[in-house]
């Protein structure tokens, strides 16, 4: 056996893992080879040695390892991960929608989508303008509605009459 | 379950895998760190990235094995973040040694902070497997199974780390390190 095969079993041999014949060609090639036992000795001393590696627990680390579930759970968040997971996923849906849609409107890939898409938009404009006239129409009834909403009724300004009070344009300058 | 307590906020449930894995993480991350300062911090991390990921865990699977996997993975992404400014700090001075006269004593003291930094400077995939087997006894099989790694990788490497210590280690030499 040659060094190279007793390195491969060496820790097999230290354990005593090896068939008994095995055994016997290490334990003859250690015994005629110095750099083998040299290192059989190494080995079996770090090994006495790692006996002695473990140590306890520093006491402070012992408490602040306790402390971890109090701590964690004070801190936990009210939304639950779950939830956030869901609204993310909504986000990305809603996302992934609006660029649809944009692909959709701008360009012809699907023309009956597209053809529908503006459809559907020329209808939001035209209820759009619809709803701002009947705004403008309301606000034109009542003059100056903002005004009003402020001054006792006995006080409203006549809408006929710019100059409240008696007094003229010119006197209002001269005044 | 302990496991379901602990995901309820049991506390007496935590302080039972505290008192049960405790010693095994933190010696594992002293012997993997070379000092006791960065050794807490790892463990408490470990523990910290338990009760957070503990709703993870199947109760089919080995919570060890698990808990081992995520101390090794925990313990390799320590040393990718600090291999540049590694710093193996004196060790506390309370070592135990096994019982011979002072002397020996003395001699063992200086071997075992030896060891400890020459642990410190091989393969960190080689230095957890020696850890797990030669500090913490832990058989080949155990190993393989909470690393998930074939019997024969986890022998041969282990053989490999212990040759290579071995060589690194010299009794009573190796000054300036």
């Amino acid at each position: 056996m040659d060094c190279k095969l007793v390195e491969e079993r060496i820790s097999n041999y230290i354990e005593n893992n090896l068939s008994a014949t095995e055994m016997d060609a290490v334990r003859e090639h250690i015994q005629s080879c110095g750099a083998c036992r040299d290192l059989l000795e190494r080995m079996e001393r770090v090994l006495y040695l790692c006996e002695d590696l473990t140590e306890e627990v520093p006491f402070f680390l012992k408490n602040r390892l306790y402390n971890i579930a109090e701590t964690r759970v004070a801190e936990e968040p009210a939304i639950s991960g779950r939830t956030i997971t869901v609204l993310k996923w909504a986000a990305a849906m809603v996302g992934t929608a609006v660029l649809l849609l944009n692909l959709l409107y701008f360009t012809s890939i699907v023309p009956p989508a597209n053809r529908f898409l503006h459809l559907a938009v020329s209808r939001i404009e035209t209820f759009v303008v619809e709803a701002g006239a009947y705004v403008e129409r309301i606000s034109e009834s009542d003059r100056n509605p903002f005004l009003g909403l402020f001054m006792s009724p006995d006080k409203k300004i006549d809408a006929d009459q710019p100059f409240p009070d008696g007094a003229t344009n010119e006197g209002g300058k001269n005044g | 379950m302990l496991i379901d307590r602990i995901a309820d906020g049991d506390p007496e449930a935590w302080n039972m895998i505290v008192d049960k894995y405790s010693k095994g993480i933190y010696s594992l991350a002293l012997n993997f760190a070379g000092n006791a300062d960065d050794a807490a911090d790892i463990t408490q991390d470990i523990f910290i990235k338990l009760f957070s990921n503990i709703h993870k865990f199947t109760l089919d699977g080995n919570f060890h094995a698990w808990l081992m996997r995520m101390a090794k993975n925990h313990c390799i992404d320590y040393w990718r973040k600090n291999r540049k400014n590694r710093n193996v700090l004196p060790l506390n001075e309370d070592i135990r040694v096994h019982d011979h006269d002072e002397e020996q004593h003395m001699i063992d003291r200086m071997d075992i902070q030896r060891l400890r930094r020459r642990i410190n400077q091989l393969d960190p995939e080689l230095r957890i497997l020696l850890i797990l087997r030669d500090v913490q006894n832990y058989s080949y099989q155990e190993i393989a199974a909470s690393l998930d790694l074939p019997l024969g990788t986890v022998k041969s490497r282990i053989n490999r780390g212990r040759i290579k210590l071995a060589r690194m280690f010299q009794q009573g030499g190796d000054h300036g390190l």
